[in-house]
């Protein structure tokens, strides 16, 4: 048996997964042979320490920050749901209860006109919840001590009928300048979705050469570099020639110019 | 509930059950990110990304996946993000000197012998890939298949690959134990 060959029968050996001829032929020859015993009781050694060694152990604020997290997300699912079940909808129900109203709105158009009133506060009350959900988004986008609860809101942007130009002005702004790259990427994520948004578009186009950071840019190469768009095609080029990028993110913006070609 | 079914739940909508995978499964990632990045503060922020992702990509979960199998994909994206912003930022990702510096403070804890701390300084030295491999399958404690569903590779090619970095780390622990 060649030396590589043996070192790695003596690693199945330490973890019992040798048949028993050969768990025999290896015992017998770390009995016999000095270097081989040596070898084992070093492989032993090390893979008894691997085995033994105690696992790191978080403290609380993960957990804490976590369940944040969590129940943000929750809250945000449960305002969504409740916009969803008071939203009009159109069941057969529906429509026989408007063909009786219809028959009746003549006699009874003072109802009519209260009915209206109860329709408009109703509508109110969505609009303010909406209005609720939206701040709460955009103070969870501009809190800037803590990056899961920003990634919370930008979780959130999607629901609540889709970020509105505020909201999209946020994430551009956390797209281009927030501290933690994990936030930056989520938020590309979201505008990726509304680039058919003329700010959106433009605003992805020129962090494209001007983002700082090189996760990021990279990334937005990869996603624009698939729209197939001239504008692109000319940025990739000027981050190409431009000295103060690193390598690496030209080399991803060559990558990108060639899936124009 | 299997994790599977509590996925499921989640994915379904109830996103209360995501607070029980987190207490299953938050040491284990945070083990494992400390332990490739030797860093607490930026293994716990992996792990929040993890579970951050979780929530964020949970209609994308397969209920016939192992709910382990597909955090722990999800933990090594986390990962590979996180090493290639350090390979741009950085000639090489995480110096071995780096880490080993490192080793030296934010690990204490769990560095009680001598032996201990040189297990830590050794690993430090291999190459992040060897270095995930041997954290999946020996601190973690990982089948060999468990591993290939994770990294997309044939359970032979685990094997291989884990006994070439224990090989290596054996090497590299008994020259730093001479000096």
């Amino acid at each position: 048996m060649n030396p590589d060959k043996m070192k790695e029968k003596l690693i199945d050996y330490i973890d019992g997964l040798l048949p028993e001829a050969q768990r025999q032929e290896i015992a017998r020859k770390i009995e016999e042979e000095a270097a081989w015993r040596q070898e084992y009781e070093q492989l032993r050694e090390i893979m008894y320490l691997m085995q033994e060694s105690p696992r790191p152990i978080p403290d609380e604020q993960l957990k804490h920050d976590f369940e944040r997290l969590l129940q943000e997300e929750i809250r945000f699912q449960q305002e969504e749901r409740s916009v969803v079940k008071t939203l009009p909808v159109s069941p057969a129900y529906w429509r026989y209860a408007a063909a009786v109203a219809l028959l009746i709105v003549g006699v009874l158009a003072g109802l009519f006109v209260h009915k209206q009133a109860v329709e408009h506060e109703k509508a109110q009350a969505l609009l303010q919840e909406r209005e609720a959900t939206r701040q709460r988004i955009l103070t969870s986008l501009h809190e800037p001590s803590s990056a899961s609860r920003r990634l919370s809101g930008i979780l959130a942007s999607q629901t609540n009928n889709g970020p509105d130009q505020e909201i999209l002005t946020a994430l551009i702004r956390i797209l281009n300048h927030d501290d933690n790259t994990n936030v930056r990427l989520a938020a590309l994520q979201v505008l990726v979705q509304y680039r058919e948004e003329p700010l959106v578009y433009q605003a992805l186009l020129t962090s494209l050469v001007t983002q700082d950071d090189p996760v990021v840019q990279i990334s937005l190469i990869n996603t624009m570099a698939a729209f197939k768009d001239q504008k692109v095609k000319e940025n990739l080029q000027k981050i190409i020639n431009d000295e103060t990028v690193p390598d690496v993110v030209k080399d991803e913006a060559h990558v990108g110019l060639f899936q124009f070609s | 509930m299997t994790e599977e079914s509590l996925m499921a739940a989640v994915k379904q909508g109830d996103l209360q059950k995501a607070s029980l995978l987190f207490d299953l499964y938050h040491r284990r990632l945070y083990g494992f990110f400390t332990r490739v990045t030797f860093d607490r503060e930026l293994g716990r922020d992996l792990t929040q990304n993890v579970f951050y992702r979780l929530i964020r990509y949970r209609h994308t979960y397969k209920e016939d996946m192992p709910f382990q199998s597909w955090i722990f994909q999800m933990a090594r994206n986390v990962y590979a993000d996180h090493h290639r912003k350090n390979r741009m930022l950085f000639s090489d990702f995480t110096p071995a000197e780096t880490l080993e510096e490192k080793t030296n403070s934010p690990m204490e804890d769990i560095m009680q012998s001598e032996k201990e701390r040189l297990l830590h300084t050794a690993l430090s030295k291999l190459p992040a890939d060897q270095r995930e491999i041997l954290v999946l399958s020996r601190f973690e404690q990982m089948k060999y298949e468990e591993i290939a569903r994770i990294m997309n590779l044939t359970v032979a090619n685990v094997k291989i690959k884990v006994h070439r970095a224990i090989l290596k780390l054996k090497e590299i622990y008994f020259q730093l134990e001479k000096c």
